[in-house]
């Protein structure tokens, strides 16, 4: 059934077979640049290996790439084909062409750089400035190293300032990330926060077509703002803003403050309404009105809300209305910052018009007026060395043929999917991902590998998500 | 960079001198003359931008999917490669980069109709698999630089924006789309834009020139983008409308003393839009390097009509079938002159020519922002 690759393609073609020879032997493979050093981690869209320069090849090799040191680390991700099996071409996901064309353009301090792009045996590799640390990998230092401990001030305060001067950069360049989460925020081992994992990120100025034509799902539902979840086809910057407050939230109290379970597509193919997500929500920050939100009113499942009224009043008669708790929550956490708490609450604006932008939150007081102020090195008052990443052996994975079948005992682990929200994708954390809803019919999750050892961390994961009520 | 043009790939890697442009070209000029070259460039632009509309995509992404197309021929040879299966790769590329998603298996087939149907191709089509693969050695040529900037952004920033023309963008050619703002940097006018009516503001795009084409989108069949910055090519496009529609003219005199049409029009009545002369002039750009391109452009009007070359447009067509005194090249004679040299580049292979595969030099300095 596997169609040689030298019957189809460029090859048949004689005038390209020449021209294809000669671009052949001139390319240098990632192999013959970089020494591997092992496995980082997976996700829907590939592997990310962690390599290290060879000295010989510190040059930059085309226009646009960046030059390296000796023995300088790096991370490669590597993107599988979009379909797995066969061996012929599939062409390059619109995420990996998102990835590569946005990151090809843009430099910013805190934006992880790209340095070359390297294609392969029909694979893609993007080389990536390497980054020891990232946000999740902080807060689970912080969360499960007993004893517990929460995030220093001044850390916490230089994660987060550094983290909007991205976004900032990011918006000011018409880039919405839409996938803004702790997994996806690195630091490097100078502290320095570098924003990652642009593959769902998009231009938005002038688009030719609507936003939700594109990509029907944005944004890991955890950190999904309220206008997405209430099925707004036009959103804007104001979404990353609503994830920089769930992370905000995060680092403060160590775990996802929305932590709701994903609605999954239904036979129908249509949208599903994220209720639990919505529900969480609801929990702490009340319910949203007309007067605070002028638009809520005219969203396509606002009357989703008062269902979630109704049914709240119903089973819980004691307490029959959604109360802003959100008071409770700074309180427990924010004690004595009151410009901290007026940011974190700006950024849970309801209304996506006038929540905090990223360029007025690098001006709030809470980073310009109140000590400590942030500092460049995020871990200059860390009180604690944080751990470095976890580099597993590379079983051969990133010099090996591409587009290895998923061997079909490794779907058991995320093939249940009626209880999908609990299998974590990231090796590291409970962290579900964007965009799975969507991509659920080629076997979004069948064809990830896990070592045992994630597997064990994904267990140890899932044992401390909260039992689900009712 | 996204939206600052300064600091994009396509200003710091992409804008090429005529000197670089000429070498690019001189295995292939080996086996044919410069005119026939600049008549290929003509044949494979439209023939993207009529598959473009085979396959119903917007002006924008054709307008990427020829700027994929002129780049890759700075790095390669017409005479030995195939440029029947890079013109749909450039779209399939392109289509993903403007965010409009097509697989390349219609592509594929709406390329092998093209072929067939209106060329009357007799090649090896391009099946699915090569155009998959070679989108690998499109991407590799361009560098990674995907994201380009086109002139559309200029004419919008600069003649405006209303309700009315956006709906008219949404149908027609020519609606800008993600192209980066390079406006407001250097124009600092604080006056706003050039207010055209509506009629002429269309027109600023669709300026009934010698083809009635659209200025701008005709630039796709020159060098333009390979040479000159998109926002001067915007302007020339636009300084060109003003040239040569005479009623234009005559109604922007006019607002040297404003009249009420325009005070009602203007998005700001009390602040009357710049006589459209003063307002080029105080555009803080080279004259010299618009009126260059102006000259350019015309030239490429003059060698456009010469030939009939890939055309859709049956309006366009009948215009030069009237023209009988002309003997231009035809579609037949375009795809005959490439066999040839295909045929001709081979047989010198095999009798030992060498081919110098060029290869881009490093680009010039960047010229002075202009």
């Amino acid at each position: 059934m596997a169609v040689s690759s030298t019957a189809t393609g460029l090859d048949v073609n004689p005038l390209m077979s020449a021209y294809k020879r000669r671009r052949d032997t001139t390319r240098l493979g990632v192999a013959s640049k970089y020494e591997s050093q092992g496995f980082i981690s997976s996700g829907t869209y590939g592997k990310v290996y962690k390599v290290l320069l060879l000295a010989h090849s510190t040059a930059a090799t085309r226009a646009g790439d960046l030059k390296g040191e000796p023995g300088q680390a790096y991370a490669v991700k590597k993107f599988k084909p979009e379909k797995e099996g066969g061996d012929g071409y599939t062409g390059l996901s619109q995420s990996a062409c998102r990835e590569i064309a946005l990151n090809r353009e843009i430099r910013h301090e805190n934006v992880i750089a790209l340095r070359e792009v390297i294609l392969e045996m029909k694979a893609v590799f993007m080389v990536f400035e390497y980054a020891e640390h990232d946000f999740l990998q902080v807060i689970h230092f912080h969360s499960t190293n007993q004893p517990r401990s929460v995030l220093p001030l001044g850390v916490l305060k230089s994660l987060l300032y550094q983290l909007l001067n991205g976004v900032a950069y990011l918006h000011a360049n018409f880039i919405m990330h839409r996938d803004l989460k702790p997994a996806n925020i690195l630091i490097t081992d100078k502290g320095v926060v570098k924003i990652g994992d642009l593959g769902l990120a998009r231009v938005f100025h002038r688009p030719l077509v609507p936003l939700l034509n594109g990509d029907k799902v944005v944004v890991t539902i955890w950190y999904r703002a309220p206008e997405l979840l209430l099925g707004a086809k036009h959103y804007t910057t104001a979404i990353d803003m609503w994830a920089v407050g769930c992370i905000f939230a995060e680092l403060l109290s160590l775990r996802p403050i929305f932590k709701g379970d994903e609605a999954k597509m239904d036979a129908s193919k249509k949208l599903p309404f994220q209720k639990d997500q919505m529900l969480k929500i609801m929990e702490v920050l009340g319910v949203p009105t007309v007067e605070e939100w002028p638009l809520l009113a005219i969203l396509p499942d606002y009357p989703q809300l008062g269902i979630i009224e109704r049914e709240r009043a119903r089973h819980d008669p004691n307490k029959p209305r959604f109360e802003n708790n959100f008071g409770t929550f700074l309180n427990r956490h924010m004690r004595s910052m009151d410009t901290g708490r007026a940011a974190l609450q700006a950024l849970f604006t309801w209304d996506p018009d006038k929540r905090l932008t990223a360029a007025e939150a690098l001006l709030h007081p809470f980073f310009t007026v109140d000590t400590p102020l942030p500092t460049r090195n995020a871990f200059a008052n860390a009180t604690k060395a944080y751990p470095t990443r976890r580099i597993t052996a590379d079983e051969g994975g990133l010099f090996a043929e591409p587009a290895a079948p998923p061997a079909p005992a490794q779907t058991t682990n995320t093939g249940a999917t009626s209880q999908r929200p609990a299998a974590p994708p990231a090796p590291l954390a409970g962290q579900p991902q964007a965009g799975t809803a969507l991509v659920g019919t080629s076997g979004v999750s069948g064809a990830r590998m896990w070592s045992a050892q994630q597997q064990a961390q994904q267990q140890r994961g899932m044992a401390r998500k909260r039992p689900r009520m009712g | 960079m996204t939206s600052n043009f300064w600091e994009s790939s396509h200003y710091n890697h992409w804008i090429i001198d005529r000197i670089t442009l000429g070498q690019s070209r001189e295995d292939d000029l080996r086996y044919a003359n410069a005119e026939t070259l600049a008549v290929f460039n003509i044949f494979f632009a439209n023939m993207i931008a009529r598959l473009g509309k085979r396959l119903g995509v917007r002006a924008q992404v054709v307008a990427t999917a020829v700027v994929y197309f002129k780049r890759f021929y700075l790095k390669n040879n017409i005479c030995e490669t195939d440029p029947y299966i890079v013109v749909p790769t450039c779209l399939y590329v392109a289509t993903k980069i403007e965010e409009v998603p097509l697989h390349f298996k219609p592509i594929a087939t709406e390329t092998k109709n093209m072929y067939v149907q209106d060329y009357g191709l007799q090649i090896t089509m391009p099946d699915p698999q090569s155009i998959a693969e070679m989108e690998f050695y499109l991407l590799e040529d361009l560098d990674f630089h995907l994201i380009v900037h086109h002139p559309y952004r200029t004419l919008m920033q600069l003649c405006g924006e209303s309700n009315a023309s956006r709906a008219a963008g949404e149908s027609e050619e020519g609606e800008a789309g993600e192209a980066p703002v390079e406006g407001m940097r250097f124009w600092n006018t604080g006056k706003g834009t050039l207010q055209f009516e509506e009629t002429a503001r269309s027109q600023a795009w669709y300026a009934k020139t010698i083809c009635g084409r659209h200025i701008v989108n005709d630039t796709l069949r020159g060098d333009f983008c390979l040479l000159y910055h998109p926002h001067l090519i915007g302007i020339a496009a636009i300084f060109l409308t003003l040239v040569l529609d005479a009623d234009l003219r005559a109604r922007t005199d006019e607002t040297e003393a404003p009249s009420r049409g325009y005070a009602t029009r203007s998005k700001a009545p009390s602040d009357p839009p710049p006589n459209p002369v003063d307002f080029l002039a105080s555009l803080n750009v080279s004259y010299n390097t618009v009126a260059q391109i102006v000259q350019e452009i015309i030239s490429l009007w003059t060698l456009w009509g010469r030939h009939q070359v890939g055309e859709a447009d049956t309006d366009r067509k009948g215009l030069q079938m009237s023209r009988s005194s002309h003997q231009g090249m035809s579609d037949d004679d375009v795809i005959r002159k490439l066999q040839e040299m295909h045929r001709v580049r081979k047989r010198d292979e095999q009798n030992g020519v060498p081919s110098r595969l060029f290869e881009k030099p490093k680009p010039p300095r960047p010229v002075k922002k202009q």
